[in-house]
């Protein structure tokens, strides 16, 4: 059980195979155009200038349409009409598994109507999870935050799929902790699979990176410490006062990790774990 | 133009050096210090014409580092580049004599925006 993705499940129930999986989010991802490539598909602006709005974008977490109009490169009509096409021509998961003939178009329905009632309960356990332990909303927010930051800085989905205490097992890529004292006292770790790290690395630096160095954990311990600040600066309005440690790499997650909750997520590239002691 | 990174992260010194060469700056002469009493010593050598500083930071943190510039030369421009932009923190940096406080994650063009009135 637990939260996952469509596909996950459907690899799970043996629906479909690990080769399948694979094929119909690669022909996903080529099909289903972004509005930047959309555009420049269009010929409405350049690589570059899709370029320049989507590190825009990612910089003042706004949309693609209102950076592209404020920068004067498309219209609002424009956006409209790529908006319409964007819409016209998305190709959803299970249309792909139909056209690809990987099931009948009756399997897929009653295995989407299966997990999309899996997954209400999951939400729902989750959320009554977080509420239980939750101490004036900061496990909540810090989650949030987490997940809009991932998105904003990686482009990429992250969905939180289980909460557990007394462990110490998790995603052993890189480790990076840091601490916030003061009138809120928090410890905040992130253990990201290789996958993920290498994933953050990439969009953060935009460069590429083919393993674990030196630059990959400064990136990690940069992305902890840039998701630690905006929870800071969502809980300091009131005049809270706080500071935060810089943050450090750890080797492993050693038996002090147990005393921590851990929140499971996955993302397209992989695991990664948020461990939060407050 | 001169300019002084503080930052104990070495990525933050690349990132925003690799910033501001693709935004058209490249006669800009760099000194790098990765805490606050680092900082304070190479700003009296360096005399930067703009000092981008970390507060979260060993040694001396980057607010006691923003005084100890500012008292030695109360000239000095400072933006502070950090993460943790608490009301708190960015009043006390404000106060203290800083010209902007960025919040990261940050927008490339806000940044160059700065060094571009600097330079």
């Amino acid at each position: 059980m637990g939260i996952k993705f469509f596909g996950h499940y459907l690899l799970d129930e043996d629906k479909l195979t690990n080769t399948q999986l694979t094929e119909a989010v690669d022909y996903q991802t080529a099909n289903n155009l972004s509005l930047g490539e959309l555009a420049v598909r269009d010929s409405l602006i350049s690589e570059k200038e899709a370029n320049t709005i989507n590190d825009k974008q990612r910089s003042l977490d706004k949309r693609f349409g209102e950076v592209a109009i404020s920068l004067g490169l498309l219209t609002d009509p424009q956006i409209d009409n790529l908006l319409a096409t964007q819409k016209k021509e998305k190709i959803f998961f299970g249309e792909i598994l139909i056209l690809k003939k990987f099931m009948s178009e009756e399997t897929l329905n009653s295995e989407l109507k299966k997990f999309e009632e899996q997954q209400h309960i999951e939400v729902e356990e989750l959320d009554d999870k977080i509420d239980e332990i939750d101490i004036d909303g900061l496990m909540k927010n810090s989650i949030g935050i987490l997940q809009k930051l991932y998105s904003r800085i990686v482009h990429d989905h992250i969905k939180l799929v289980n909460i557990r205490k007394n462990s110490n097992q998790g995603p052993n890529g890189v480790i990076a902790l840091q601490k916030m004292r003061g009138d809120i006292n928090m410890d905040f770790a992130i253990a990201a699979d290789v996958a993920v790290s290498l994933a953050i690395s990439e969009k953060f630096m935009k460069m590429d990176f083919d393993k674990i160095d030196e630059m990959v954990l400064d990136i990690v311990s940069e992305f902890v410490n840039v998701v630690l600040g905006n929870i800071a600066v969502k809980f300091s309005s009131g005049g809270t006062k706080v500071d935060l440690t810089p943050p450090t790499i750890l080797t492993k997650l050693d038996d002090s990790f147990k005393e921590y909750y851990a929140f499971d997520f996955v993302t397209t590239q992989g695991n990664l774990t948020l461990w939060l002691k407050v | 133009m001169k300019l002084l990174i503080v930052d104990d992260a070495k990525l933050i010194h690349f990132m925003i050096k690799k910033i501001l060469k693709a935004g058209g700056y490249i006669n800009i002469e760099f000194q790098d210090a990765f805490n606050g009493v680092e900082a304070i010593e190479m700003a009296k050598e360096f005399q930067p014409d703009l000092v981008l500083l970390d507060v979260v930071m060993p040694e001396k943190d980057g607010l006691e580092a923003l005084a100890g510039l500012k008292q030695d030369n109360p000239d000095i421009n400072v933006i502070m580049v950090s993460s943790l932009g608490t009301e708190e923190k960015v009043t006390q940096a404000l106060k203290l004599g800083a010209i902007a406080f960025i919040q990261k994650p940050f927008d490339e063009d806000e940044l160059c925006a700065h060094v571009a009135k600097l330079s």
